[in-house]
C-alpha cells in the first residue's frame, strides 16, 4: 500500500516536470497552456509554504521562550516583532507608510549593516587564510586579491600615474580572462550538475518530497 | 523550435540514456570515486560529533525550489537524507535550516522519510527542519542563535547562497565548528575559500549525496557528468579552432 | 602412599585409601631401616612386600580395587632419589628404561647391576616369577596361566631389550592390565613351568656380582607355599628410584661383564609428565614421620608430613613441554600488519584546529574598528580625500551614449532585483543610469523578482527622483513583485500585464497601473524602450539575459551590477554576438558616471571612504600574509 503511494507521487512529480519541461521546447499552445497554469501553481504553492515557514519558525520560538531556553529573550523580541510587523500589515496594509517605514528604517539598515560585516569577515578570512592554510591555492588566492584591490579602487597618492593604469588593466585582464574563464568552466559544471539532479528527480531516482 | 532546441532536446535525452545505462552498469563495474578531501573530513567531523554528542547542521541555503536555485536546493536535500542516517546513532540528530518555505517543507518531508525509513520514526521532531528567515541576510543574522542553542559542532552549507553565504560560513568558524560550505553561486564559492574549513568548487555540491553513500544512481550520475563535461570541452576546443580559422557556426 | 598419619589399626588410608602397612617390618634389619627411613624412600608397597615376604600375617583386608584413574597413582608416588649417588641427574633416564623399542635392536639396554643382582637372586631362589619376570626370549608365547606382574611385551618403554618390537599404543600409557591391577599381596600362582628358565643373555655374568654395596630388594613372593626368602641386606634399597615391574626384564640383552657402573634409575621424562599433579618435582626429602612437622594452623591442624605450601609454590618449576616460540605463519604476519596500519591510519588522523595564538574576537574588533576608521574618516571629516578616476572605463562611453539616444515617449524598464543588505553598493552605483534616465526625462517603470524589491526600488527613485522632480503615477509606477522565478520572467517576457497584473503604491485614482500614462501603449516586453536590470548578483542578470533578452526585439539591454558578478556579466557583451549593450559595474564607473554627467551623487559622497577602506585592507591583508609566512619560517621544521 505504501510502496503504491509513493509511486503515485512521483509519477505526478514526473509528469508535472516533463510538463513544463517540454513547455520550453514545444510550442504547442495547449502544453503552453498547461505549463502555464502549473507553474503558477506552483507559485501559489510557493507562498503557502512560505506561510507554513513563517508558522513553523513561529512554533519553534514560541518553545524556546515557553522552556525558557538559553537566548529565550531573543526569541521573545523576535515573536514580537513578528506580531507587530504582521499586525501593522494587515491593519494599515503593506502600502501604508507605516509598513513602509519598518522596512525602510529597520530592515533594511539592518540588512546593510550586515553587509558590512560581511566586509569584516572576509577581511579578517583573508588576513588568516595563510595561517590557516598554506599551500599553492592560497598563495595564488592572496596575490590576486592584491592585483584586483589594486586595480579596483583610487590611490592615496594619485589615480592617473602609470602605475595605476598598469594595474587597472592587471585586474582587468585578470577578471575578464582569468577569473571569468574559470568562472564559465564552473558554471558548466554547475549546470551539469543541476541538470543530473533535476533528471535524477524526473526519473524518480531522488524523490525530495518525501516518501 | 530552432536548433538550439533541438540540440538541448537531444542531450537531455541522452543525458538520461546514459544515466540509466550506466545505472544498470553500476553494479557490475561501479563507480570509483576520486577523493574529495572535504567530503573525508566531513564525515570524520560527523563521526566524531555524533561520538561527543553534539549536532550536526545542515544549511540548505536562501534558494527556492521553484527556479535556477532549485538544484542545490535538491542537492542540499540528498546530502540532508544520507547525514541524517549517519547521525541517526547521535542522542542529538542532525538540524538543517533553509531561507525558504517550500525548502523547509521538503525538508521536514525529506527527514520524516528518512527515520520512517530507519525504523526511528520517534525521533523525529519537527523542529529539527525548521526556516529560519525569508531573506537571506535575516536568515543568517539567525544562524549563531540556531548554531549555538543546537551546540552545533559540524557547520555544513549545501544550498543556494548568495554573498551572504560568507558570513554564515564565518559564524560556523567563530563557534569552532567545522564548516563546509557549497553553493552553485560562483562569486560565492570564491568567498567560500577565504572564510570555510573545506569549501566546494564547482559541482561538487552536487556530489554531495555520492560521496555521502546515496544509490548507485547518484555515483552513475557522476560518470555521466564527467563523460558529457568531457565531449562539452572537446566541442569548445573545436569551436575556438573553427573560429579562428574563420569558420562560422 | 601420602604419608598421612593414620591411626594405628587402620586398615586404609583415610585420604588416599591406600592399605596401610600392617606393622614395622621386622625382618628388615634396623640399620637398613633407618637408611631407607633416611633416604625417604620406603613406600608402601614395599613394606607390604616385605611383609609378605617375611609371612607375617596382615589383619588388614585385602585392598580394594583400584579405581580407574587411581592405577597408576603408584608411579607418581614414587620418590625423587636425591643425591650424587643416588640415581641418575633429573632428566636422566637409563638406558634400558627410557628407551623405545626402535627395532633395531642395535642397542643394547644396560641394566643396573643392583637389579641384575635381585634378578639373579630371584632365579636361584626358584621362583618362576619375582619382581621380574623371566625374561621372555623372543618367539616365546607368555604363559596364559600366570598371574600377578607378568611380562608385558606390549608395554612400550620398558622394552628397550625387544628389538623389532613395536610398541601398543594403550590408555595406560602402555602398561598392561594385569600391571595396572596387580595386587601387591597377591601372590602369583606357581608355575608349572619348569623352574629353570633359560636366562636370557644379558643376564648372564650378573649372577656373580655380590657387590655390597648393590641395593638388596626382597623379591616379591608369588608363591605361597615357597618358603619365603630372606630379604638380603646388602640392598640398598634408597638406590630404587622406581617400582620396576618384573617384565621389565624381557628380553634383556646380557649385560657385559665390565659393566661400569650407572647411576640409580630416575623416572623418566615421559612417565615424569604424566604425573597427575603439577610438573613438580619434589627435591625435599621425605622426613620420617616422627620427626615429621605437626601442622598447627588450618584445616589440617594436628596432622604430620603436610606438604608445606611456602617451599612448594616457591619451588622452581620444571619448564613444561611446550614451546615458547611463537610461530607465526605468513597469513598471521599479514593480519598482524593490517592491523599495525589500521591503528597507524587512526593516530594519523586529522586533529581538530587548535586555538589562535590570537584572540579571535581581537583581532576581529581591530579589522573592524579599522575598518570603521576608515570608512568614517572621510564621511565626517573630510580626510583623506581621494582624487577622482581620472579616467573613465571603456563601456562607460557607448552606455551614455545608449541612454542619451533612447525614445522618451516609451517608459524603460528598471528591474531591481537586490536585496536590502545590497543597498549600499546597488543604490551608489544605479543611481548615475536613473538620473540620466531622468535627465533625459524618460519614464520608468520598476518592477522586481523579490518581495523587497519594489520597497527598494521606491526608496532609489524617491531618493533621485527628488532631484528631477520625478512624481509617482506621472514619471514613475512600480509594477510590483514578479514571483515565481526565471519561469515568471518569461512570461512577463510573453505577456507583461497578465504576469504583474497588479502594481505597487498604485495611484487609485489612476485604477490599475496599466491604465497610468506612463505605461500606455505597452503591451510586451519589447514595447519597453529599455529594460535595465539592477542586481547584485550575476544569476539574476543572467536569468533575464537568457529569459527576457530574446523578447525585446532588438531593444537595448542594460547590466547595472556589483563590481563582484561583473566577470560573469561581461562576457554578455564583449561576445561576438552580445547580449546586452551596456554595464555599469562597481562604484569606479558610477563615479566617473557622475563626472560625465557632472552631478556629485551617491558615488561621489562615498567614493574617499571607498579609497581608504580599499587601502586599510590591503593593509591588513599584507600584514596577515606577512605574519603567515613569518610564522611559518619561525615554526620549527619537523623531523
Amino acid at each position: 500500500m505504501r510502496a503504491g503511494v509513493q509511486l503515485v507521487w512521483a509519477g505526478i512529480a514526473i509528469a508535472f516536470g516533463l510538463i513544463v519541461l517540454q513547455g520550453y521546447f514545444f510550442d504547442l499552445t495547449l502544453l503552453q497552456g498547461l505549463r502555464t497554469m502549473i507553474l503558477q501553481w506552483a507559485v501559489v504553492l510557493a507562498a503557502a509554504a512560505l506561510l507554513l515557514g513563517v508558522v513553523n519558525l513561529l512554533a519553534v520560538h514560541l518553545s524556546k521562550v515557553a522552556a525558557q531556553e538559553k537566548g529565550w529573550a531573543y526569541s521573545a523580541l523576535l515573536i514580537g516583532a513578528l506580531l507587530i510587523t504582521l499586525v501593522v500589515g494587515l491593519f494599515f496594509g503593506e502600502e501604508s507608510p507605516l509598513f513602509l517605514s519598518v522596512f525602510q528604517y529597520i530592515q533594511q539598515p539592518v540588512e546593510s549593516s550586515l553587509a558590512g560585516l560581511l566586509a569584516i569577515s572576509l577581511t579578517l578570512g583573508a588576513v588568516r587564510l595563510l595561517s590557516r592554510q598554506r599551500n599553492l591555492r592560497t598563495y595564488v588566492f592572496l596575490v590576486t586579491t592584491f592585483i584586483v584591490l589594486l586595480g579596483t579602487g583610487p590611490w592615496l597618492i594619485g589615480s592617473d600615474g602609470e602605475l595605476h593604469q598598469l594595474m587597472g588593466e592587471a585586474r582587468a585582464w585578470l577578471s575578464q580572462v582569468w577569473a571569468a574563464g574559470a568562472a564559465r568552466g564552473l558554471l558548466l559544471g554547475v549546470a551539469l550538475g543541476a541538470t543530473a539532479t533535476g533528471l535524477r528527480v524526473l526519473l524518480g531516482a531522488d524523490r525530495p518530497y518525501g516518501d | 523550435m530552432g536548433l538550439s532546441d533541438l540540440l538541448a532536446i537531444g542531450l537531455l535525452i541522452a543525458f538520461a540514456v546514459l544515466l540509466i545505462v550506466r545505472t544498470g552498469t553500476e553494479r557490475r563495474w561501479p563507480t570509483n570515486l576520486r577523493s574529495l578531501p572535504a567530503f573525508d573530513e566531513l564525515r570524520r567531523a560527523i563521526e566524531r560529533a555524533v561520538e561527543s554528542g553534539q549536532r550536526v547542521h545542515l544549511s540548505l541555503g536562501t534558494g527556492t525550489l521553484i527556479g535556477g536555485d532549485s538544484g542545490p536546493a535538491l542537492a542540499g536535500l540528498n546530502a540532508l537524507t544520507q547525514t541524517a542516517e549517519i547521525t541517526l546513532e547521535s542522542d542529538r540528530p542532525v538540524v538543517v535550516s533553509s531561507g525558504d518555505g517550500a525548502v523547509a517543507a521538503a525538508s521536514q518531508d525529506a527527514l520524516r522519510g528518512t527515520l520512517g525509513r530507519l525504523d526511528s520514526s520517534d525521533r523525529y521532531q519537527w523542529t529539527n527542519a525548521r526556516m529560519l528567515a525569508p531573506t537571506p541576510f535575516s536568515y543568517v543574522a539567525a544562524l549563531p542563535g540556531l548554531l549555538e542553542s543546537e551546540r552545533v559542532s559540524v557547520h555544513v552549507l549545501l544550498g543556494h547562497f548568495g554573498n551572504e553565504g560568507a558570513l554564515a560560513a564565518d559564524m560556523g568558524v567563530r563557534k569552532r565548528a567545522f564548516v563546509l560550505a557549497g553553493s552553485d553561486a560562483v562569486p560565492t564559492q570564491a568567498l567560500f575559500f577565504a572564510t570555510a574549513d573545506q569549501p566546494l568548487i564547482g559541482e561538487e555540491t552536487f556530489a554531495a549525496g555520492a560521496y555521502l553513500g546515496a544509490g548507485g544512481m547518484q555515483r552513475a550520475s557522476l560518470r555521466v557528468q564527467d563523460l558529457l563535461r568531457l565531449a562539452l570541452i572537446v566541442a569548445i576546443v573545436v569551436g575556438t579552432v573553427l573560429r579562428t580559422l574563420g569558420v562560422g557556426l | 602412599m601420602c604419608q598421612t598419619e593414620n591411626p594405628v589399626g587402620e586398615e586404609f588410608c583415610r585420604l588416599c585409601h591406600a592399605r596401610l602397612p600392617a606393622g614395622p617390618p621386622s625382618d628388615i634389619p634396623s640399620d637398613e631401616v633407618s637408611e631407607e627411613v633416611e633416604a625417604g624412600l620406603m613406600p608402601d608397597w614395599l613394606s607390604r612386600l616385605r611383609q609378605e615376604v617375611s609371612g607375617e600375617p596382615s589383619s588388614s583386608p585385602p585392598p580394594s580395587r583400584p579405581k580407574s584413574g587411581d592405577e597408576l597413582e603408584w608411579l607418581g608416588e614414587m620418590p625423587q632419589v636425591v643425591g650424587e649417588d643416588k640415581g641418575p641427574p633429573t632428566g636422566e633416564v637409563p638406558e634400558w628404561v627410557g628407551e623405545a623399542p626402535s627395532g633395531s635392536g642395535s642397542e643394547e639396554p644396560k641394566v643396573p647391576e643392583w637389579l641384575a643382582r635381585i634378578r639373579a637372586k630371584a632365579h636361584d631362589s626358584g621362583q618362576e616369577s619375582g619382581i621380574f619376570e623371566r625374561p621372555v626370549i623372543p618367539g616365546e608365547e607368555p604363559e596364559s596361566d600366570r598371574q600377578g606382574i607378568r611380562a608385558a611385551p606390549s608395554a612400550p618403554a620398558f622394552q628397550a631389550a625387544r628389538p623389532g618390537e613395536q610398541p601398543e599404543p594403550s590408555e595406560s600409557l602402555g602398561l598392561p592390565d594385569w600391571l595396572l591391577t596387580a595386587r601387591p599381596d597377591e601372590a602369583p600362582p606357581s608355575s608349572s613351568t619348569t623352574a629353570e628358565q633359560e636366562r636370557p643373555a644379558w643376564l648372564e655374568g650378573v649372577s656373580d656380582i655380590t657387590d655390597k654395596d648393590l641395593p638388596h630388594v626382597p623379591a616379591l613372593v608369588f608363591d605361597m607355599d615357597a618358603p619365603p626368602e630372606e630379604p638380603q641386606p646388602d640392598i640398598d634399597l634408597a638406590l630404587i628410584s622406581s617400582q620396576v615391574p618384573d617384565w621389565i626384564g624381557d628380553a634383556r640383552p646380557a649385560e657385559p661383564p665390565d659393566r661400569p657402573q650407572l647411576a640409580p634409575a630416575t623416572l623418566p621424562s615421559w612417565l615424569e609428565a604424566m604425573r597427575p599433579v603439577d610438573t613438580f618435582r619434589s627435591v625435599i626429602e621425605f622426613e620420617a614421620t616422627e620427626d615429621q612437622a605437626v601442622e598447627s594452623a588450618g584445616p589440617l591442624a594436628g596432622l604430620r608430613g603436610v606438604l608445606l605450601a611456602e617451599p612448594v609454590v616457591a619451588m622452581p618449576r620444571a619448564p613444561s613441554g611446550a614451546s615458547t616460540r611463537l610461530d607465526v605463519n605468513e597469513r598471521q604476519y599479514a593480519q598482524a600488519e593490517l592491523l599495525h596500519r589500521l591503528i597507524e591510519e587512526e593516530q594519523r588522523e586529522v586533529r581538530p584546529r587548535a586555538a589562535a595564538r590570537a584572540r579571535p574576537g581581537l583581532l576581529r574588533w581591530i579589522v573592524g574598528g579599522a575598518l570603521l576608521l576608515a570608512a568614517g574618516m572621510p564621511a565626517l571629516l573630510g580626510v583623506p580625500s581621494f582624487a577622482l578616476p581620472a579616467f573613465a572605463p571603456r563601456d562607460l562611453a557607448s552606455l551614455v551614449a545608449l541612454v542619451d539616444a533612447l525614445p522618451t515617449d516609451t517608459p524603460a524598464l528598471v528591474v531591481f532585483d537586490y536585496e536590502a543588505g545590497g543597498t549600499g553598493e546597488m543604490e551608489a552605483v544605479a543611481g548615475p543610469l536613473l538620473s540620466h534616465l531622468m535627465e533625459r526625462g524618460a519614464m520608468i517603470a520598476t518592477l522586481s523578482t523579490r518581495p523587497g524589491g519594489s520597497v527598494l526600488a521606491e526608496r532609489l527613485m524617491a531618493t533621485v527622483g527628488a532631484a528631477h522632480n520625478y512624481v509617482r503615477g506621472e514619471d514613475f509606477v512600480h509594477l510590483g513583485y514578479l514571483p515565481g522565478g526565471p519561469a515568471a520572467v518569461q512570461l512577463f517576457a510573453q505577456s507583461p500585464s497578465s504576469a504583474v497584473p497588479v502594481g505597487f503604491l498604485e495611484d487609485e485614482s489612476l485604477g490599475s497601473v496599466w491604465e497610468s500614462p506612463v505605461l500606455q501603449g505597452v503591451q510586451r516586453l519589447s514595447d519597453f524602450s529599455l529594460l535595465a536590470v539592477i542586481t547584485s548578483g550575476s544569476d539574476d542578470a543572467r536569468v533575464w539575459i537568457e529569459q527576457a533578452e530574446p523578447q525585446l526585439d532588438g531593444k537595448p539591454l542594460v547590466a547595472v551590477v556589483s563590481a563582484g558578478s561583473e566577470p560573469l556579466v561581461r562576457p554578455y557583451y564583449e561576445s561576438a554576438e552580445p547580449k546586452i549593450e551596456g554595464v555599469l559595474s562597481g562604484l569606479t564607473s558610477a563615479t566617473a558616471y557622475e563626472q560625465r554627467l557632472g552631478r556629485h551623487g551617491l558615488a561621489h559622497s562615498r567614493w574617499s571612504s571607498y579609497g581608504l577602506g580599499l587601502l586599510v585592507v590591503e593593509v591588513l591583508i599584507a600584514l596577515g600574509a606577512m605574519g603567515g609566512v613569518t610564522a611559518l619560517a619561525l615554526r620549527p621544521r619537523r623531523s
